[in-house]
């Protein structure tokens, strides 16, 4: 039977046009491995659409890009999309990655008491570096890539069907890789100051709920 | 933390943004984005934003001592089952 893929996208700033263009990486991966993606980009990232969907289509995976806070997630325009006091359920029974400031602290706990469901996030802000030159071309900031890159990694880990606790430690290992590669002698000063919001990430991605779950 | 330590920690944060590329732009999440001159001020100023900026220095700082930079992962954030 075929898996759906729900992804949120929204892109009114640079930080939502950031992740969704690195979002591209794993969703060529996503489409190879057989997943139907539906993909809420932009104003299709709203609650009543995404609701809607998750619960019609009934996703294995859901990842959620864009702006939130420990109780909630957001879509296109800041409109909260899931939140902990009133449709967390929604996510119930699946493997939900958020790319998302907060959302792990209280929606994530949440999210993680619900039987057979996992939810990976970060408890503090995920923060990044860009630099301006890029802001057309996201992809190619290689700056940016530092942290995107972990982050994409815990996806494409569950998309090819390891664990969910695998997929976590699989980011903490590459964020951990490039905070190491960054220790080397041969950095570049504006990339060893990107160490310190590496470690920030790093600290603060977190799994809730059950750590076996994969989408096998 | 007496207002010399908060002024010493505010300096050596200040420092480390000054090493930043002068096109960067720090992103923070639903805090906004912010260019080095912006959040040196932010820092300066002791806004909650520069307040952030602080604690994730500190954290870089305590990473260095626990020689978090030298370890493995670990699975100290995962909750639940």
């Amino acid at each position: 039977m075929v898996q759906h893929l729900l992804i949120t996208r929204p892109e009114y700033d640079y930080t939502t046009r950031y992740i969704s263009a690195w979002a591209e990486k794993y969703l060529k991966l996503a489409a190879q491995k057989g997943y139907a993606i539906i993909d809420l980009k932009r104003e299709r990232a709203n609650r009543k659409e995404f609701e809607s969907i998750a619960k019609k289509r009934k996703p294995a995976f859901v990842i959620l890009n864009g702006h939130g806070n420990s109780d909630e997630v957001a879509g296109d325009d800041d409109e909260i999309l899931v939140d902990s006091k009133t449709n967390a359920s929604v996510l119930a029974d699946k493997i939900t990655y958020a790319l998302s400031c907060q959302s792990a602290k209280k929606l994530g706990v949440r999210v993680g008491t619900y039987p057979h469901t996992v939810y990976i996030g970060y408890r503090e802000d995920f923060a990044f570096l860009r630099l301006e030159k890029y802001g057309r071309k996201p992809t190619e900031d290689m700056l940016a890539g530092l942290f995107l890159e972990p982050s994409n990694a815990v996806v494409i880990s569950l998309l090819k069907g390891h664990s969910a606790g695998d997929s976590f430690s699989r980011g903490q290992q590459e964020f951990m890789r490039n905070i190491q590669k960054l220790l080397t002698s041969k950095t570049k000063p504006d990339e060893y100051s990107a160490l310190r919001f590496l470690i920030w990430d790093f600290k603060y991605l977190t799994l809730c709920g059950d750590k076996n779950k994969s989408l096998l | 933390m007496d207002e010399n330590s908060n002024n010493e920690i505010k300096d050596l944060v200040i420092t480390r943004l000054e090493t930043l590329p002068s096109d960067a732009v720090i992103s923070l999440g639903s805090s906004g984005e912010f260019t080095k001159d912006q959040m040196i001020e932010s820092v300066r100023r002791g806004d909650e934003v520069g307040q952030k900026m602080i604690e994730i220095e500190m954290t870089f700082l305590q990473g260095l001592k626990e020689g978090i930079l030298y370890g493995t992962t670990s699975s100290h954030n995962e909750t639940g089952i």
